[in-house]
């Protein structure tokens, strides 16, 4: 942990405000993107990102400082999420394909309207698949390709070793393409 | 049943196709392989057309996951999360006290129980047979002193070396000399 975070923290212990607001500034976009990815459409992913600070904030006294603050952000934000997944999946109340943000991308300069009408077909797909691409791939594979985090801030993460997630990067690299071309015949 | 590209999990069932993907999925993030290794799984790749075919669809769909927009929390996130935590700091007597108190009402409850169970289930009176009556109090009797152990042989060898006693009430206990 750098000088600078274990003062961070130590703020955070203290119960010092503005540090509570430094990390919440710093993180929020970021931990609300994972959330939203992992837990799927139909979740308040506001929600499920406010309920991470709070648990973060409550549980500073257990944080070791062995991986850096974010990484273990990181971490109660996958378990809240998978946790929320795992809950509306025992109770499933509206389908959990991929249906966040606009399904049509806005068109662009260099793009016809079919065209702008393709690109948001294939994201659409690529939401479905990975909707439906199961845990621990689907959270894996969104922190390496869409947060674009190393296999060790990874490994740190989720609590598993390198070589767990270089395994499971690649199946679910493997899997995600059968999928997605399922969504896109 | 299994898919165009081998098993249904995408894995191809040739496991040198699938070895070398495996490499070549840690090559695509820059990880350390073998340098015999990776050249063996590059050439695989560049003469087997359904490797390419896998890896350019790995680059097409680690192209549409990166163009996913980023989300950015609606204005207030901070205040309202900063909110929420200062409320949780000043309600410990909800979080922490209150179950507490629940914990011991039912440790209490449950302890009442037990005991009127306990209670409801034994005989009214315990009454003793009379010989076990009279042993008890031979045992009394024999005892060194009465918070003593009952060392009943002691007891019995320091009386026993008391005439008095043993004219007084040895015959009441049966005991020969």
């Amino acid at each position: 942990m750098r000088d600078d975070e274990k003062a961070l923290v130590a703020r955070l212990r203290a119960g010092d405000e503005d540090a509570c607001r430094e990390v919440v500034d710093a993180h929020r976009d970021r931990l609300l993107t994972v959330i939203a990815r992992v837990a799927g459409a139909g979740a308040d992913a506001e929600d499920l990102a406010q309920e991470t600070f709070l648990k973060a904030f409550a549980a500073i006294d257990r944080f070791d400082g062995r991986s850096a603050l974010f990484t273990w952000l990181y971490r109660i934000a996958i378990n809240t999420a998978r946790d929320w997944h795992d809950h509306r999946r025992r109770r499933p109340a509206v389908s959990l394909e991929g249906e966040d943000g606009p399904l049509v991308d806005p068109v662009a300069p260099d793009r016809s309207p079919e065209q702008a009408a393709v690109a948001g077909e294939e994201r659409a797909a690529v939401r479905r698949a990975l909707a439906r691409l199961p845990e621990p791939f689907r959270s894996t594979l969104v922190l390496r390709e869409m947060e674009g985090l190393s296999y060790e801030a990874i490994a740190e993460a989720l609590d598993v070793s390198i070589g767990t997630v270089e395994s499971r990067i690649f199946r679910a690299r493997c899997k995600l393409r059968v999928l997605l071309e399922e969504e896109l015949p | 049943m299994s898919g165009p590209h081998g098993r249904d999990d995408g894995l191809p069932r040739d496991g040198e196709r699938a070895e070398a993907l495996r490499l070549l999925s840690l090559l695509r993030d820059g990880r350390a392989v073998e340098p015999r290794d990776a050249a063996a799984a590059r050439e695989l790749a560049g003469r087997d057309p359904e490797l390419r075919a896998t890896l350019e669809a790995w680059d097409r769909q680690a192209a549409l996951l990166a163009a996913e927009p980023p989300l950015a929390a609606s204005a207030g996130f901070t205040d309202r999360v900063l909110q929420s935590a200062r409320e949780q700091r000043t309600a410990p007597v909800e979080v922490l006290v209150l179950p507490l108190v629940m914990r011991l009402a039912a440790a209490a409850a449950l302890l009442l129980a037990v005991t009127l169970g306990w209670s409801l289930a034994r005989p009214g009176v315990l009454r003793a047979d009379p010989d076990i009556q009279r042993q008890r109090h031979a045992v009394d009797h024999f005892r060194a002193t009465p918070f003593a152990a009952d060392d009943l042989q002691a007891g019995l060898r320091a009386r026993l070396a008391d005439p008095a006693f043993v004219e007084r009430g040895a015959g009441a206990f049966g005991v020969m000399r």
